[in-house]
């Protein structure tokens, strides 16, 4: 599936309209994501708020292609209704447009940082020489480049983050899904991150959608979605703080 | 280096268990069959060490014992025809009961008590050289000094690796049918596991009244003027058998002696037996270490499809990984084979492990790892990236 969106900031990158989905519990549904319609922007942090079971981690994967939403659609960059594709597509869509980054940093303790981030770029077919070219800007961006031969083992988890960060930016995705991302880490840290997901969204254009409960990172979000039981409570849109108060615990 | 090859190297402790259980399935085979084309080697050993430069065989015989292969007397002069032949003799074989002297004297009356524990008696196998100097019969790796001992009347010699079954000693006396012979060598290298055997000479075995002077004669062994003409005279002497004889050289019949192992039904089936245990134990532990191994890294798969890496790329990864499991397996495998061929060699038994039964075990044990990694690729339905997210 090629597309040929370009990030253009202010463009729309994604449009859900009337997303449903049910998990069964024993013999009852519980409906998690109860019509919910959604967009964002190439550009801006999208910010999805709301204390945990309010749906938020099941929108990002619906909205990304990982988990199939019962009912409603969902337009993205210029696919429409991503999930009439075939799952092949989907996944061919992802590698070309996703980067994610979990709670969890997920790294490979067998790869040192710049393998880990190489290991994508080669399987979107990159050729060995862009791989390493594209792994060590990626690394030098998120400020791991004296860091690049060490595993996961000998880095911290703010810089594990990172690598993870670093993993999902080679890929120059004009999506980012972040779910959590600094949950697992101190403010230091934190703050490191949420800067480094703000600079995909306005150096890169990407659309950046970023799930957290974390009340501190609003201040960062160029819109502040809130949920709630499967239900968007309020959409606002902001101008982020140009100075934001430092994340500390 | 690929994501497989790190891991496996980065996490060795993790898939130790998968190499080790290949590592001890190739044994398994390797041990048992080096074992038994070990026992081969030793029956060879006459073969591959005889004084002689070419056999004759019954035609359709592939072994020099166990089996038709002898031939009617009246060949040994249609052989002596050939201008290149200098010497032909034949192989004469006996058996018989072994006992020590001790054993001997215990039977004796009033002595029963003492005899209870040693009613032991072992059957031998006697082979016959004549001992002549350079006759055919005599095996190139005897001395000088063990021949002209075997020309004493009752004179006997064992393997080195038959004197602690038989319970004697360089020196000894013994019962052999009934006659006293004495030990006065001992040989190493023809080791035999089913019969402990005796070498002493044709005169001793007329002594005993065992030398055959039937119609029929065993194989014939034949030695040239010039051993390097071997293979022409071969051809010569086959072209000219009209079906009543095969000539071999020493080095084809070896050859046929030791694959002809394999057409013996009880190593057939207990080397299947072995390569069947062998496969199962390595298949279930290989199995299930990777499947352990592959859940251990259940998330950071889930993340690499969530980046879009497709699942065939992902079994892909699998496959390599079990792949290279293989090879190590492979290599500790022959490494362990090879410590435990140096201590049976420590004990006189001897294995042999030729090229093709070796790669024939490598194939098994790669096999083996590849269907360990087929049958875990189900694992990986578990890495669903929608887990990832919380």
């Amino acid at each position: 599936m090629t597309t040929n969106a370009t990030g253009k900031h202010g463009t729309p990158a994604i449009e859900a309209k009337g997303l449903v989905k049910r998990f069964k519990t024993g013999r009852t549904f519980i409906e998690v994501l109860k019509g919910m319609d959604f967009d964002a922007t190439h550009g801006d942090l999208t910010m999805v708020m709301g204390p945990s079971g309010s749906g938020k981690s099941t929108l990002i994967a619906a909205l990304s292609g990982l988990l199939k939403p019962d009912e409603g659609r969902v337009d993205i960059l210029d696919v429409d209704d991503l999930w009439k594709k075939p799952s092949g597509r989907i996944d061919r869509f992802r590698l070309d447009h996703c980067g994610f980054i979990f709670q969890g940093f997920n790294l490979f303790p067998a790869l040192t940082a710049l393998q880990q981030v190489k290991i994508v770029l080669k399987y979107q077919g990159l050729s060995p020489a862009e791989q390493d070219r594209r792994a060590r800007t990626a690394l030098d961006e998120v400020g791991l480049g004296h860091r690049m031969n060490q595993r996961p083992s000998e880095l911290s988890g703010g810089e594990k983050q990172r690598v993870a960060i670093a993993r999902c930016l080679a890929k120059a995705p004009q999506l980012i899904f972040a779910d959590e991302p600094t949950s697992a880490l101190d403010g230091e840290n934190g703050q490191v991150v949420i800067r480094l997901l703000r600079r995909a969204a306005v150096e890169h254009g990407a659309a950046v959608i970023c799930v957290t409960h974390d009340p501190r990172l609003e201040a960062w979000a160029d819109r502040v979605i809130k949920m709630e039981d499967g239900y968007i409570l309020s959409d606002e849109k902001r101008t982020p703080d140009p100075n934001p108060a430092p994340l500390a615990h | 280096m690929s994501l497989a090859l790190s891991t496996l190297i980065y996490e060795w402790r993790r898939y130790m268990a998968a190499v080790v259980a290949l590592a001890f399935s190739g044994l398994l085979v390797l041990a048992f069959a080096g074992m038994f084309m070990g026992m081969g080697k030793s029956f060879t050993a006459t073969i591959d060490r005889s004084g002689a430069d070419i056999m004759v065989l019954s035609p359709g015989a592939t072994r020099l014992f166990g089996g038709p292969s002898g031939l009617p007397r009246r060949m040994i002069p249609i052989i002596y025809q050939h201008p290149d032949v200098l010497a032909v003799d034949y192989i004469d074989l006996s058996q018989g009961r072994f006992q020590t002297l001790d054993q001997v004297r215990q039977n004796a009356p009033g002595q029963e008590a003492a005899a209870a524990g040693s009613q032991r008696m072992e059957f031998v196998m006697v082979t016959s050289v004549v001992t002549d100097a350079g006759n055919p019969t005599i095996p190139v790796d005897y001395s000088e000094e063990l021949i002209e001992a075997l020309r004493q009347p009752y004179a006997v010699a064992v393997d080195e690796t038959a004197l602690a079954r038989l319970g004697v000693q360089l020196g000894d006396q013994a019962i052999y049918n009934g006659h006293t012979v004495r030990i006065v060598g001992v040989t190493r290298g023809y080791a035999n596991f089913m019969q402990p055997g005796l070498v002493m000479s044709r005169d001793t075995l007329r002594r005993f009244g065992e030398a055959y002077n039937g119609p029929r004669v065993g194989p014939l062994m034949v030695r040239l003027r010039d051993p390097s003409q071997a293979e022409r005279v071969v051809a010569q002497l086959n072209a000219s058998a009209d079906g009543r004889y095969r000539a071999w050289t020493r080095e084809d019949l070896s050859r046929a002696n030791e694959s002809s192992m394999f057409e013996e039904g009880i190593i057939v089936v207990m080397l299947g037996f072995s390569v069947f245990l062998g496969g199962l134990i390595g298949i279930a532990i290989t199995w299930q270490t990777l499947r352990g191994a592959i859940l251990a890294n259940i998330k950071e798969f889930a993340s690499l499809r969530a980046l879009g890496v497709g699942m065939g790329s992902l079994r892909r990864i699998i496959v390599e990984l079990s792949f290279w499991v293989g090879i190590v397996g492979i290599g500790a495998s022959f490494l362990l084979t090879w410590l435990i061929s140096l201590l049976a060699g420590a004990f006189g038994l001897p294995m042999a492990f030729p090229l093709p039964m070796c790669l024939a075990v490598a194939a098994l044990l790669m096999i083996i790892a590849l269907l360990c990694g087929f049958l875990s690729l189900g694992m990986l339905k578990q890495s669903q990236p929608a887990d990832l997210l919380r």
